[in-house]
């Protein structure tokens, strides 16, 4: 499968900072796939998003787009590319429907193609029922939808996405994952996308990357990035019956609130379990999750960096 | 393929035509209450003027009115431009388009330049009513010089506004730099009454040139000299600004 976009060796530094965005950003996304960025707040994720699609500088380093160069060919890009920016807000006075036309209009449809377009895409997102009210009057949830709306108007090879699920409630979030997998799926779209959600990343990624402090700590499917860095099959929530000291027998124990996340092999599992019934201790069994390797990942790239504290596991690290 | 000349030329007017409505148009009919606020301030200046009593004040006063909402209105392109990119995230989905900067700039200009014309329309009515021998031409003149005034006002408003970092700042920004331009210079008063030591500085700022042509183009006593030498000034700071505006202003950030 071809790639769509290519970074190489790529290096941000923004004015009056010493540590750079991105430090020798390596990435690929390949064509007809949704790619996810993870990482933490200030990882990296949207300075990459905005190099690609041709709105930030980089400092050093490459990045093509469609075999493009993002700095040199940034016009013919720019036809192709659409984005969705992170903690955008659609104009007030403005209502859904405008903002789709208007999103077309700017990149030269007419406007009865633009109308059309507006009432099939707001259609799509739910958004029928608000589009002729002021999107100030509208809650935030919907307004990050007129967002995304304009963006799949635009009906473009590559859409660029930065967090574009925020704000939106459950229900909300899943008919965007329904509509990004169709565009996917039925016109070949490709999408790449930031989110601090795990059950996102998991849902919608065929790709993902795991970003911290500017560097890429693993790129893969979703299963082959757990498959790699989760050493255990399973985990064992332990809510009671069990001090930590007793639980690290069995496996690598990290204290999440109240609960105790023992990951272990199957055998150890078993070993466990029957020692919970015998105690009656509370106890849930989960497959290793995405959201684990993140805490592992990128809690260990922190003790790296020498910001982990002593006695704190990568989950609160990251709740500071 | 490439895309012919008259593709390219329909494409860029339809950018243009839609940003300038859904920007100007669309929130003047739907909020109207905002156009006092466009009002404002060169209306209070001419009612003090008006209420002083002295006739020939009023002529130099609706000249410094006109120059004034066309001034604020370009500069005011800053601080909403200012607010598109910062609040709003607008002009990044502008940026990752195929719409250029000078598109952006222009369209967005064209549509503050729309909430001028309503008082604009009342000031040359005021004007016409006053004086007779206006006539047809004459508001052609007062309108070309309009036009220059928009444009260098919004080339300053659309540089800073690719330079300014938060929305505060440009509103502070663009009502401070429209008291420099209009409020300052001989634009509401004849360049005369300025000390001569210090009217070289007031040559300075495009605005004096544009009200000065439209005191002239009025009927109010301007030297035939300071007429050659404001048409010449204003359309070259038109073109320094727009080329200042267009060369130096960022439009992907670095």
């Amino acid at each position: 499968m071809p790639s769509i976009i290519d970074a190489k060796s790529l290096v941000k530094f923004y004015r009056g900072k010493a540590e750079p965005a991105l430090d020798n950003f390596n990435l690929s996304v390949n064509e007809g796939r949704i790619f996810t960025l993870l990482g933490r707040n200030g990882a990296g994720k949207t300075t990459f998003l905005r190099i690609a699609s041709t709105q930030l500088l980089p400092t050093s380093g490459s990045v093509s787009v469609f075999g493009m160069d993002v700095i040199a060919e940034a016009r013919k890009i720019r036809r192709r590319v659409a984005i969705t920016p992170q903690e955008g807000k659609p104009l007030w006075t403005l209502n859904a429907y405008d903002h789709v036309v208007l999103a077309l209009m700017m990149r030269g449809e007419s406007h009865s193609t633009a109308a059309e377009k507006a009432r099939r895409v707001l259609r799509t997102v739910e958004l029928s029922e608000v589009a002729g009210v002021h999107s100030e009057d509208l809650s935030g949830g919907l307004r990050q939808r007129i967002l995304i709306a304009m963006t799949i108007a635009c009906d473009v090879e590559l859409m660029f996405l930065d967090e574009p699920t925020i704000g939106l409630d459950p229900v909300g979030r899943r008919k965007v994952w329904d509509e990004l997998i169709r565009l996917k799926k039925d016109e070949g779209k490709t999408i790449v996308l930031t989110t601090h959600y795990m059950d996102e990343a998991e849902s919608l990624s065929d790709d993902l990357a795991i970003v911290d402090k500017g560097k890429l700590l693993t790129q893969g499917s979703p299963v082959d990035v757990r498959a790699k860095y989760s050493g255990s099959k399973i985990r064992v929530d332990v809510v009671s019956g069990f001090s930590a000291e007793e639980l690290v027998a069995y496996g690598k124990v990290v204290k999440v609130g109240n609960v105790a996340r023992v990951f272990l092999d199957e055998a150890a599992g078993r070993e466990l379990s029957s020692e919970a019934l015998r105690r009656k201790a509370t106890i849930s069994i989960v497959p290793v999750t995405l959201d684990d390797v993140f805490v592992e990942l990128v809690g260990s790239n922190a003790d790296e960096e020498g910001e982990a504290r002593e006695g704190q596991t990568g989950r609160e690290r990251m709740n500071r | 393929m490439s895309e012919s000349l008259s593709t390219k030329a329909w494409r860029n007017l339809r950018t243009i035509g839609a940003l300038c409505y859904y920007l100007g148009i669309v929130p003047m009919i739907r909020i109207p209450t905002l156009l006092p606020f466009v009002f404002a301030t060169p209306f209070t200046i001419l009612f003090i003027l008006f209420v002083n009593g002295q006739s020939t004040a009023f002529s130099y006063g609706l000249s410094g009115a006109i120059t004034m909402t066309v001034a604020q209105q370009g500069l005011f392109l800053g601080a909403d431009l200012t607010s598109y990119k910062i609040e709003h995230k607008f002009q990044s989905v502008v940026v990752a388009s195929p719409v250029s900067p000078f598109t952006y700039m222009f369209s967005v200009a064209a549509s503050e330049l729309a909430f001028a014309v309503p008082p604009l329309a009342i000031l040359l009515v005021i004007l016409a009513y006053r004086s007779p021998e206006v006539g047809a031409l004459t508001i052609l003149g007062i309108v070309v010089v309009a036009v220059l005034t928009w444009m260098t006002t919004s080339s300053i408003g659309f540089f800073l506004s690719t330079y300014v970092l938060n929305t505060r700042t440009a509103f502070l920004t663009v009502t401070f730099i429209s008291i420099i331009l209009s409020v300052l210079p001989p634009v509401f008063y004849p360049m005369q009454l300025l000390p001569p030591q210090v009217r070289w500085l007031s040559e300075l700022v495009p605005t004096t040139h544009a009200s000065v042509l439209i005191q002239g183009l009025s009927g109010l006593p301007v030297s035939y000299t300071q007429t050659i030498v404001s048409w010449a000034a204003l359309p070259a700071f038109t073109v320094a600004f727009l080329a200042l505006a267009l060369l130096k202003a960022k439009w992907r950030e670095n």
